[in-house]
């Protein structure tokens, strides 16, 4: 009797289930897949050895090719070679600003691309260096966004390595470069290099920093899909090179998966309250401190600028571009009022938002311990944004009367991996023990769910559902595509505005963007986030 | 009270399997596991509680087949060593969590919650977080978690390996006289032969995954069954005219009668207990007295053997 009531409870919890991971990868079917298979049927997949007996097209895929890989390994390097160090001397020393530093180093990765690239050119005008613009640039600008996202990975996995191994290892008389390699190199380098193909992968699929600065030379497959689908209506070959970035793509993201499914250090972006190899004063040591100083100042850099052109942009100190941004003179240079643009901008990021997060956590409800379905749901990292609007654009634009519906189905895929990754990494680290405890209390499988493990992760909540608006906030490259002017975003007016050579409207409009960024930001990463967590 | 049967229960991990296991828990009993660390008696207690599926054999409760049944609906407890409390509620809302799962008024609740504060006098921790607590009093507060639910059987397993020796005492005493006040059985995990013979009705020797032993813990010390039984609960194993003999520390003696010869290599008189250890070949044998016996340290000496059980 006993044993039948178990085995009816049990089918009925699989049929349920089913039906859970049916309804979790509705998404993905019709936001991904379909899609997707729509437009390799559309351009008839033998098309795709057509599009190389073109002479100039075989050119511009090989040029695009080779300029995304050289930006995306040249990024990927350089951030290497600025944010693991830097990464170390964090997780390893204790200083004053540090908290500061590290929430910098956030908001500088996920700051909104066209911002960081808005900033730096115009950090450049300020110095009268007019060389910029090119590959130097590129790397500059995506480095500036990865440096800080491998510093993030290599602090906290030095945050995890037990004093007690540092000070045995000098109580033996252990070297630093022995103590490097044999303790904090194992620790650390699992998690840099996560960090490093995640940087390829973000500089391969670069889109706005080469359209903005880098010239026809330095233009990527991401921007050439949208130049052969916008400029030249040229569908079949967008689809094409869309689909070869597929499976380029395929291999790093594998890897990204694999490494970061077995890392045990990434668990959350959370760190240590209590400091393990604290009180060392990284001022007796240089090295540290030039290294620390210079990587502040370098990823200050956007903040900065774009502060000083808000407030002193006409020379002195102005409000008036404010006021010219929400007046008709915007309406009619971009075809609505800018407050419809941020009624736009906050209205796509919150629905982006709930759709990730909700994702996000049916997954894990009905699916925790199904690796496949974890891994359609980081798909979307080898899908760029602007291959995502693409398909999705194709697709949907007979289906949906106003083009909004799509710009929220690609910003909410844009964000859905890391917040995905995000959530699901944290709730792994909750305790097996919890649950069995609950379980053994009689509590039912929804309520260790939504009353145990959700609120023991909360503060991850929070910070991935900040993180995922902020994403959708500042997505450029799939809503460029997307956007008509009744729905023009934040970042889309910026580049509008620029377009259009009114720079005023456009470092007002930044601002804008950045005071938004930056408060969510900072309240999410600032000390006071961690009386949130439990 | 009940009736706990593990019927040829067994688990397999890969070339090592944990059985095939086969113990009988009268109502009213308890039972300690005791083994070294690794020889599967927690894997033990994860297939009584439901956390592991056996690949082997059944579980009866008071003789229904519980084998196959989900974790929440076998009417069980456990205690977990790192006490297992929901860090984001209070002591009041962890012990709660449970009782708001029974099918009883608030005022039984409510009763249920006071009584059970008061027997593991938690009464003042009931606001504070586990963040906020020592070890023993999370323990205590784990403790009164389980125990508020009445289950049949409470498994604890290895619950006071992380409180300090003074707090660990008093722990096992208030667990014990749980047993007494509040009929509760236990199936009792440890690798401190002194708590699990304090704890248990009956004791489980288990290594390696095997079962050496299952008799009372008077039996177990007076009448060990293999070498290793003897070794772990404490005694001597030495060979005797090609015999395995197991010999209590205190029923050896330095006397120029003694038989076995051997090197005192230290020892130590402590209140009233002179305990040494004496190399004899290539094995360290224990010797107690309740003389001091230091004079003799870095000596050679000659042990006799005043009482001994021969092993088989």
């Amino acid at each position: 009797m006993v044993r039948t009531m178990a085995i009816s409870n049990e089918l009925k919890w699989k049929l349920f289930k089913g039906l859970g991971i049916l309804a979790v990868l509705l998404p993905f079917i019709l936001f991904l897949f379909v899609p997707l298979i729509y437009s390799i049927w559309y351009i008839n997949p033998f098309y795709m050895y057509t599009f190389f007996n073109t002479q100039y097209k075989i050119k511009i895929f090989e040029f695009s090719l080779e300029n995304s890989m050289m930006q995306g390994l040249l990024s990927a390097l350089c951030s290497f070679a600025i944010g693991y160090p830097v990464g170390i001397i964090i997780g390893l020393y204790q200083f004053k600003f540090k908290n500061v530093l590290l929430t910098l180093s956030y908001i500088a990765f996920f700051m909104p691309s066209i911002l960081m690239v808005f900033a730096f050119i115009e950090f450049f005008y300020l110095l009268h260096f007019y060389n910029f613009f090119g590959l130097y640039g590129i790397i500059l600008v995506n480095t500036a966004f990865n440096a800080p996202l491998i510093a993030i990975f290599t602090s906290s996995s030095t945050d995890h390595i037990p004093v007690s191994l540092i000070y045995s290892a000098k109580l033996l008389k252990a070297n630093i470069i022995k103590i490097f390699r044999k303790i904090y190199f194992p620790y650390t380098y699992e998690s840099a290099l996560i960090g490093f193909i995640l940087a390829f992968i973000y500089s391969f699929m670069g889109f706005t920093a080469p359209l903005m600065i880098g010239g026809t030379s330095n233009y990527t497959m991401e921007i050439w899909i949208y130049i052969l689908y916008k400029s030249f209506f040229d569908v079949k070959g967008a689809v094409t090179v869309a689909l070869l970035q597929i499976l380029i793509l395929i291999i790093p993201v594998v890897i990204y998966f694999v490494l970061s499914s077995k890392s045990m250090y990434l668990s959350n972006l959370s760190r240590k309250k209590e400091k393990l190899y604290s009180k060392r004063d990284y001022k007796k040591s240089l090295g540290a401190y030039v290294l620390v100083s210079l990587y502040t100042l370098f990823i200050s850099i956007p903040f900065f600028t774009i502060l000083y052109y808000t407030l002193f942009g006409s020379g002195k100190l102005s409000f008036s571009p404010f006021l010219t941004l929400f007046s008709n003179i915007t309406t009619y240079k971009i075809g609505i009022p800018y407050i419809n643009v941020i009624i736009n901008s906050l209205f796509f990021s919150s629905i982006a938002m709930f759709l990730s997060i909700g994702i996000s956590l049916i997954v894990l409800y009905f699916a925790e311990e199904l690796t496949w379905i974890k891994i359609s749901i980081v798909l979307p990292l080898i899908v760029s944004p602007i291959v995502l609007a693409l398909v999705n654009y194709m697709f949907y634009i007979n289906i949906f009367t106003n083009v909004w519906p799509i710009i929220v189905i690609a910003q909410t895929m844009v964000s859905l991996p890391i917040v995905s990754r995000l959530i699901d990494n944290s709730i792994k680290m909750v305790p097996k023990n919890l649950e069995y405890s609950a379980m053994l209390l009689h509590t039912r499988r929804s309520d260790i769910f939504f009353k145990i493990k959700l609120p023991i992760i909360k503060y991850t909540l929070i910070l991935s559902s900040m993180l995922s608006f902020v994403m959708a906030l500042g997505e450029f490259g799939a809503t460029f595509f997307i956007f008509t002017p009744l729905f023009t975003t934040i970042p889309v007016s910026i580049y509008e505005f620029q377009s259009l050579r009114d720079f005023t409207l456009a470092y007002s409009s930044a601002s804008i963007l950045f005071v938004i960024t930056f408060v969510i930001l900072y309240i999410v990463f600032s000390k006071e986030a961690y009386k949130w967590q439990s | 009270m009940a009736k706990l049967e593990l019927i040829g229960i067994t688990k397999k991990y890969g070339n090592w399997k944990v059985g095939p296991v086969s113990v009988t828990l009268n109502e009213g009993e308890s039972l300690t596991i005791l083994g070294p660390t690794g020889s599967g008696k927690s894997t033990l207690l994860k297939i009584i509680a439901g956390i592991e599926i056996p690949d082997d054999g059944k579980i009866l409760v008071n003789g229904k087949d519980i084998t196959n049944l989900p974790i929440s609906e076998r009417d069980i407890g456990m205690i977990f060593q790192d006490y297992s409390l929901f860090p984001h509620l209070t002591v009041k809302e962890n012990i709660y969590f449970g009782i708001d799962n029974l099918q009883l008024s608030n005022n039984k609740k409510e009763s249920l919650f006071n009584k059970i504060i008061k027997a593991l006098h938690i009464e003042k921790l009931i606001n504070k977080y586990p963040h906020q607590l020592s070890g023993g009093e999370k323990q205590r507060v784990a403790i009164a978690r389980s125990v508020v639910m009445k289950p049949s059987f409470l498994l604890c397993d290895e619950p006071l390996s992380s409180v300090d020796s003074r707090t660990r005492e008093e722990l096992r005493s208030e667990l014990k006289s749980l047993q007494y006040t509040d009929h509760i059985q236990m199936v009792y995990v440890t690798h401190d032969h002194l708590e699990g013979m304090f704890m248990g009705d009956k004791i489980m020797i288990i290594n390696d995954g095997k079962v050496e032993q299952v008799s009372s813990s008077e039996d177990i010390y007076i009448h060990p069954k293999t070498p290793f039984v003897a070794w772990f609960v404490g005694l001597n194993v030495l060979n005797l005219d090609n015999k395995k003999i197991a010999v209590d520390p205190l029923d050896l003696e330095i006397s120029d009668e003694g038989i076995i010869e051997g090197h005192v290599i230290s020892g130590r008189y402590i209140y009233n207990t002179w305990i040494g250890y004496v190399k004899v070949g290539s094995q360290i044998i224990k010797l107690q007295s309740y003389s001091d016996q230091s004079g003799y340290i870095n000596k050679d000496v000659k042990i006799k053997i005043k009482k001994y059980i021969e092993l088989q």
